[in-house]
Parts: C-alpha cells; sequence; structure tokens
C-alpha cells in the first residue's frame, strides 16, 4: 500500500517536471521552428500580396474599413489615397514586428486561434491589419511559445514599435494606458472579456494583448500604441 | 514495471513489443494533450474576448 502510494508520487512528480519542461523549454523550441519557416515564406508573401489605392473617408468615432461609405462622411475636397493590402489566409505569415526596447524581432501570423498564436503573435481577423485606420489588435503569448510578448510590461510610453507589411514598415507610439485600465504601475490591465480594448478607434492604432501576470491567464496587459509613421500614416493622419 | 506488464500482456513477443508501443504512443499523446490544456492556465495567448 505505501509502496503503491510512493510510486503515484514519483510519477506524479515526473508528469510535473514533464509539464514545466514542455511548457518552457519544448513549446519554445516549437515557436522558433515556425518562426524559422514564416521568416522564409515573408518577403514571397510581400511580392504576391495584392495591394489596392482606396479613397479614405474618415468616419467620428473611428472605423475598421475604408471602403464602407459612410452615412454623413466627413467632406474633403481633395481626395485621400490609402494603400490597402489584401488579409493573409489566417495561420499565415504577413508581416513582422520589432520592438527594440524590448529587444523583439518576430514575424505575425494572421488569426488568433491556439495553433495561430503557437507560431508567433497573431492579428485578430476583423480588426483592421496594421497601418490601416482604426484599431489593429495582435496578441501573442507572455511566457510559452516563444514568449514573444513576455516583456511588453516593461514598454514606456512613448517607446518605438515598427510594424512591417506588404506595404512597408508602419511605426507606432506606445501611449499612456487609459484611466479605465491603468494600474498603480502604469500598465493597462483588464479582463480576458473587456472587449473595448478591441473596439474601433479613430486615426489608426496598434493594440498588444497579453496574459497578466506572468504565468497566469486571469488577466490581460495591454499596450496601445498609434501611427505615428509609415506609408498611410500622412492620409491618415491628415498631415 | 514494464517487464510486469509485458509478461502479463498475451501473444508472441513481437504482437507484446507492438501493443506496448501503442500504449505508450496513446499514454505521450494523453499527456501532451493534458500538458496543452493545463499550459492554457499559465498562458492562453492573450487573446481578448476570444
Amino acid at each position: 500500500m505505501i509502496r503503491g502510494t510512493g510510486w503515484i508520487f514519483i510519477w506524479f512528480g515526473v508528469y510535473l517536471i514533464g509539464f514545466v519542461a514542455y511548457q518552457l523549454w519544448f513549446t519554445n523550441l516549437l515557436t522558433a521552428r515556425d518562426q524559422s519557416a514564416l521568416a522564409a515564406g515573408l518577403d514571397a508573401h510581400y511580392e504576391e500580396v495584392v495591394v489596392e489605392e482606396v479613397e479614405y473617408v474618415p468616419v467620428p468615432g473611428g472605423t475598421t474599413s475604408t471602403t464602407v461609405p459612410s452615412p454623413e462622411p466627413i467632406p474633403d475636397p481633395v481626395p485621400r489615397i490609402l494603400l490597402v493590402e489584401a488579409e493573409s489566409e489566417v495561420g499565415e505569415a504577413f508581416g513582422q514586428i520589432r520592438i527594440p526596447a524590448i529587444d523583439l524581432d518576430v514575424t505575425m501570423v494572421e488569426g488568433v486561434r491556439r495553433r495561430d498564436l503557437k507560431k508567433g503573435p497573431g492579428h485578430l481577423t476583423g480588426s483592421p491589419l496594421p497601418g490601416q485606420p482604426g484599431n489593429a489588435v495582435v496578441s501573442g503569448h507572455r511566457t510559452t511559445y516563444g514568449a514573444p510578448f513576455g516583456d511588453l510590461g516593461g514598454l514606456e510610453t512613448g517607446a518605438r514599435i515598427e510594424v512591417e507589411t506588404a506595404l512597408g514598415v508602419h511605426v507606432y507610439e506606445v501611449r499612456e494606458a487609459p484611466e479605465r485600465c491603468r494600474t498603480d504601475d502604469g500598465l493597462c490591465v483588464v479582463k480576458p472579456t473587456d472587449l473595448w480594448v478591441t473596439e474601433p478607434r479613430e486615426g489608426a492604432w496598434l493594440t498588444l494583448t497579453t496574459c497578466h501576470p506572468k504565468f497566469s491567464a486571469s488577466r490581460r496587459l495591454i499596450v496601445f500604441a498609434e501611427l505615428v509613421a509609415g506609408p498611410n500614416a500622412e492620409v491618415i493622419l491628415g498631415t | 514495471m514494464l517487464s510486469t506488464l509485458y509478461h502479463r500482456l498475451p501473444g508472441p513477443k513481437a504482437a507484446r513489443i507492438t501493443m506496448l508501443a501503442a500504449m505508450a504512443v496513446v499514454l505521450l499523446t494523453l499527456v501532451i494533450w493534458s500538458y496543452e490544456i493545463l499550459g492554457d492556465l499559465l498562458d492562453s495567448g492573450g487573446t481578448v474576448g476570444e
């Protein structure tokens, strides 16, 4: 009886050690392999992707689409031409995200399904692509699968985020956390069900989401960044 | 433990080894599947509302 109980504890210990090794080591290997493959195919994607020019009609309160006519468009005597790229298939690479402040340089995929995020940060399908007007949402792992957003909590206001897509490099700057989600240390932390962070916004924004705190999926850490330069920046910002 | 299991299995040597290998594969699959499920508690990918 005692011997049997001892074996149960031993096997449970082996199981737990295996779990830690799998999460903190093996998942990183899987993601590194996927990242190499994705990065290798990115140049071909840039050449193949369809890029269109569409007239940009800003809508008060923000929009996720530039092609849907607004019932009350803001009058604009000079047409503003926006470059729009076709969305990739879910699970495929579409660009790279670089954040020098946290030494991040990874390939992003379309979609936020479990299997998409194992490859790298994923773009929320349905939200605008980075470099487009509205709120582009990108999610990523914080502690496992390469932990691309592991150091997201260390980003300070004004930090530069570069997102490269088929259109070119879109430069964003991190903005201060909104009051409604700001913690004592200046981070924006919300519940996983707080959908307001993904809602359309006026201008062009990049919203990065990841788990919080580290080693827990109970909350979400959110970083909001605003477009400041890039192929569409002048058109969107009206400068 | 493994040899006890081997001796309890019916059939010739090749069949017993095949059965042990199949059991190992099933066990490993279950273990990795449970790691994936438990892993979501540590880090689910950071999505909001998904």
